[in-house]
């Protein structure tokens, strides 16, 4: 990435778009645009994932004086995009149900490989989207991105224990789903 | 009795200890091992899944930065943050009102 020329670290951009260079955050935002679309398309499914990561990207730069580091900014957007997805939660609901059989194939695998996990992912994206909004947000940040039960919890606006049953019958539920699709 | 114990043991989330009659159980059970094996091979797909990444549609990030609004420093949790509010407060008026109901029906018994 460069900038008149001149290579910019992160630190070096997020200062600037602190200070409300929105040059600097585009070069931000092209960073991190896929994983933050990753997130989304997890969390709510492909067809509302564009506008929850749009939405999260713009909370991002409202938010971004308060930005503090104390987090990596990858950290901090998928917080901003939890959040946006949690409480679009309500729009998503409003969709039919959303494939996830197109994402997730690992383009350094071979094509027999590839052919395999494309099936078993397609299956377990599948399982995935058949659960309640709570159950799949939390399966997706503690089984997907190894979040802790605490950080899901705080994020979610639920307690740990809570958390935790989701997670439990979340996982019953997948388990059960993927038991009937073999 | 076998069933209900395998149930069991499927009942104990897997990041919880089993005590030791449910643990001795599950390791000669061949029924909890699958359960077990089929357990271990979900996570470690779904932990794959975390290491993957996919491409954002062509001009998510221009609409973005077609769209920036001017920089406020808002939280960008605040809708988390009043929606737990809104519970606690919810609840809060709830309990007051039991408690004040509960307490006329007192008074007015002993009168």
């Amino acid at each position: 990435m460069t900038w008149g020329g001149v290579q910019r670290d992160e630190a070096e951009l997020i200062d600037a778009a602190r200070s409300g260079d929105s040059d600097a955050f585009g070069q931000l935002v092209w960073r991190y645009r896929d994983s933050v679309y990753t997130l989304a398309v997890r969390l709510v499914g492909p067809d509302l994932a564009p506008d929850v990561a749009q939405e999260a990207l713009i909370r991002a730069w409202r938010a971004m004086p308060r930005f503090r580091g104390e987090a990596a900014l990858g950290t901090w957007l998928h917080r901003i995009t939890v959040n946006t997805a949690w409480t679009l939660r309500k729009r998503a609901s409003r969709h039919d149900a959303q494939q996830l059989d197109e994402m997730l194939i690992d383009p350094s695998t071979g094509p027999e490989r590839a052919g395999e996990l494309a099936e078993v992912r397609a299956e377990l994206g599948s399982a995935i989207n058949q659960l309640s909004p709570g159950q799949r947000a939390v399966l997706v940040l503690r089984d997907v991105y190894g979040w802790s039960h605490a950080e899901v919890g705080r994020e979610l606006g639920i307690t740990q224990t809570t958390a935790k049953v989701r997670l439990h019958r979340a996982r019953k539920r997948v388990r059960a789903i993927l038991g009937e699709t073999r | 009795m076998s069933n209900v114990i395998c149930r069991l043991v499927s009942m104990v989330p897997a990041d919880m200890p089993l005590n030791r009659v449910l643990e001795a159980h599950r390791d000669q059970c061949p029924r909890c091992q699958a359960d077990v094996a089929h357990s271990t091979g979900m996570s470690r797909e779904l932990s794959a899944m975390g290491g993957e990444t996919l491409r954002a549609p062509e001009g998510l990030a221009t609409t973005v930065m077609s769209r920036l609004p001017e920089q406020d420093g808002s939280d960008p949790r605040r809708p988390l943050v009043v929606r737990i509010a809104l519970r606690y407060s919810v609840a809060a008026v709830i309990g007051v009102a039991t408690v004040a109901a509960l307490m006329a029906k007192a008074l007015s018994r002993r009168e």
